[in-house]
């Protein structure tokens, strides 16, 4: 993050960098500590309808946390609290034309308290802030029908919006520090780029170049973000994972893809070490397995298939997360 | 993932055409009307007085006249892109400015051909080619006149968003404007190449959406619509298009409507260079009316020459509210309401 201040303000920001690198050192040694086994929750319909999961990062004990009721909307973007013991996820159904509309949900990660935190149809993509204080979301504009990204602490008071409702954004993440925000977004006419601001929506900056069309960020490290290569694109085009700096700098495709392969739904292990991901790399009907590897894109594994049966529409379901454990 | 929606659909749905304009005196507009009794789209001619309408053709209900009738350079002929289900996608097809002798010139069943224009010497035209069906991606073509010769000025491109559209002409011949989506990541924008193909560069900034350029007669100039999000009197539309123009050289951005209630695009260089006429929609797209406006002034309110019979209310309060505003327009006439619907115009010089 101290890269992004020192790109506009340097004078200034060189003593905050110094300033702050003893406790960007000390989270970054606490993360190495924290148990990797943790747990992985992702959206399956193995069922017969689109649930809740969560399972090891090895795939095993895998088990059925919801049982709600069955709907078309497969993109519930489960995410963990940051002391591993909740989940948030996106849930609704589609009215009457069609048209998704979704709430905030909270359960626990033994599946219970199943908690509905928002009633407007029109909360998704919640993701914890490091504190545990807040989420950030998408709330749709009843102006413009489009997503604006948000912040509310977790009981759904305190609802900010933070970004323009003229363009669609679509998945939001706080840093590790919580002080920014780093999203996607159509911003100023584009397929689809990253842009970072601070936690109270100032300072607004796009992070990436139009031709690379990222989106679907992970929540970021604390200098590092993992996202999808070739956003809204057709699906003869094939996705693949990049990693980069905070300041858009650095910018590493960690997976190559195989013939067209989607490798999409990037999220980092808590230590920040490892990454969960879907891929249709292996699979012969383009269904989406869970994958994990290392942060420098070796060590790849699949480490579950047939999370969906017959797939999922444009491969937006699955969407893994990684939270540690609950001890 | 996340896919957008086909982009073919839209550019096919919302008939936004490629207009050519050639230098010359005023002469006749061309625009298309939908017939109630036939169920058809027409091509119909009028003076920019709003008199003399006539009707040039008269098609069955399973032809669709695709973006409009574009006129030949000497404003002998127009060109006008047919498209039907059946046997083929799209045809090209060409008629004299009386309607006499409609033919088509180049017919090809596998793929959909629309959005056709005149070259300056009347040698060419360039149209845009989409896949059978209409499917994306699409590439800008061109053919002689008489149907010969078939190239490609820009290529399919193996990702099938990428649409290249709405190609027109420079006046002296060098260049092609053509409107792209997702080249680049951008959403939407107008470029500039050579003639033959080379030197692709994108003219307008991705933020405003831009589409369906019209160069000005001397070709320093190009006219285009947007798709940018357009808020105003406590809504917002989307798409909101309004009637932008830009220099050759890219500079010189700058809006030149702006009312949020309606939807501007469809713009259309009077020979002259002294007006526009565009095409004005209501937020929904239901209903239309072309519109003069004099560029010579600036935010010169445009009168309506021909409006869609389906708005009588608003063409009233229209009339009412804005009588002597509309004598500034470039034909310093009188608001001039005619009694039906009209849409992609494009202004032809006189005969020569």
């Amino acid at each position: 993050m101290r890269a992004i201040h020192l790109k506009s303000t340097f004078s200034v920001v060189v003593t905050l960098v110094v300033a702050f690198l003893p406790l960007i050192r000390s989270r970054d040694v606490r993360a190495a500590d924290i148990d990797e086994n943790g747990k992985i929750a992702f959206v399956g319909n193995q069922s017969g309808s689109f649930q809740l999961y969560i399972m090891n990062p090895d795939g095993s004990h895998m088990t059925q946390l919801t049982n709600l009721a069955p709907t078309t909307n497969e993109s519930w973007l489960p995410d963990f609290s940051p002391d591993g013991k909740r989940i948030t996820f996106s849930y609704g159904q589609s009215d009457a034309s069609g048209n998704p509309h979704a709430d905030i949900f909270v359960i626990d990660v033994d599946g219970t308290n199943l908690t509905q935190i928002t009633h407007d149809g029109l909360s998704a993509v919640s993701r914890w802030s490091p504190d545990g204080t807040h989420f950030s979301l998408l709330k749709q504009s009843t102006r413009t029908n489009r997503g604006v990204v948000a912040t509310m602490r977790v009981d759904g008071s305190n609802l900010r919006l933070l970004t323009s409702d003229l363009w669609g954004v679509f998945r939001s993440g706080y840093t590790p520090d919580g002080g920014h925000i780093l999203w996607e977004t159509q911003e100023a006419g584009f397929v689809s780029v990253l842009w970072i601001m601070n936690s109270d929506g100032t300072n607004q900056k796009r992070l990436t170049s139009a031709p690379l069309k990222a989106g679907l960020p992970s929540s970021p490290s604390s200098d590092h973000v993992v996202f999808m290569r070739n956003q809204n694109s057709p699906s003869v085009v094939p996705t693949t994972l990049d990693k980069m700096r905070l300041d858009g700098s650095d910018i590493d495709q960690l997976t190559q893809p195989v013939g067209n392969s989607h490798d999409g739904w990037p999220n980092y292990s808590p230590s920040r070490q490892k990454i969960v991901f879907t891929s249709d790399r292996l699979s012969s009907d383009g269904s989406l397995d869970i994958f994990t590897m290392n942060a420098d894109g070796t060590g790849m594994k699949r480490i579950a298939t047939g999370v969906t049966v017959g797939g999922c529409a444009d491969q937006n379901c699955v969407n893994p997360a990684w939270g540690r454990s609950s001890r | 993932m996340i896919a957008t929606a086909s982009v073919v659909a839209v550019l096919i749905a919302t008939t936004r055409p490629a207009a050519a304009t050639f230098p010359g005196e005023n002469g006749r507009i061309s625009f298309l009307e939908f017939n109630n009794v036939t169920n058809a789209v027409d091509v119909y001619t009028i003076n920019p007085e709003g008199s003399d309408e006539r009707q040039l053709t008269s098609l069955s209900q399973t032809q669709f006249v695709a973006n409009g009738a574009q006129w030949s350079p000497d404003g002998s002929q127009l060109v006008f892109p047919v498209v039907t289900n059946n046997p083929v996608p799209g045809q090209i097809w060409v008629m004299n400015a009386d309607g006499s002798n409609q033919h088509a010139v180049f017919t090809d069943p596998n793929n959909l051909d629309f959005n056709a224009t005149f070259s300056p010497d009347g040698r060419h035209i360039a149209f845009t080619r989409c896949q059978p069906n209409g499917f994306p991606p699409c590439a800008i073509y061109q053919i002689r006149s008489d149907g010969s010769d078939l190239t490609a000025l820009t290529n399919f491109d193996p990702n099938p968003d990428i649409v290249d559209a709405f190609p027109q002409y420079s006046p002296d011949g060098q260049h092609v404007a053509f409107t792209n989506l997702t080249r680049e990541g951008v959403l939407e924008a107008n470029y500039v190449m050579n003639a033959d193909g080379s030197d692709v560069h994108r003219l307008t900034p991705p933020a405003i959406g831009a589409a369906n350029g019209d160069w000005s007669p001397s070709g320093e100039k190009l006219a285009f619509d947007t798709n940018d999000p357009f808020c105003g009197g406590g809504a917002c539309f989307f798409p909101n298009p309004e009637i932008w123009m830009i220099g050759g050289n890219g500079e010189g951005l700058q809006r030149i409507t702006g009312d949020p209630n309606f939807l501007d695009f469809n713009p259309s260089w009077a020979p002259q260079g002294n007006a526009i006429v565009f095409e004005q929609d209501d937020s929904s797209f239901t209903t239309s009316q072309l519109l003069i406006l004099n560029i010579d002034e600036e935010r010169a309110t445009p009168a309506v020459i021909h409006k869609g019979s389906t708005r009588r209310f608003q063409r009233a309060a229209a009339a009412k509210a804005t009588p002597n505003k509309s004598a500034r327009t470039a034909s310093a006439r009188p608001l001039q309401i005619l009694e039906d619907d009209g849409f992609t115009p494009h202004w032809g010089p006189v005969p020569h």
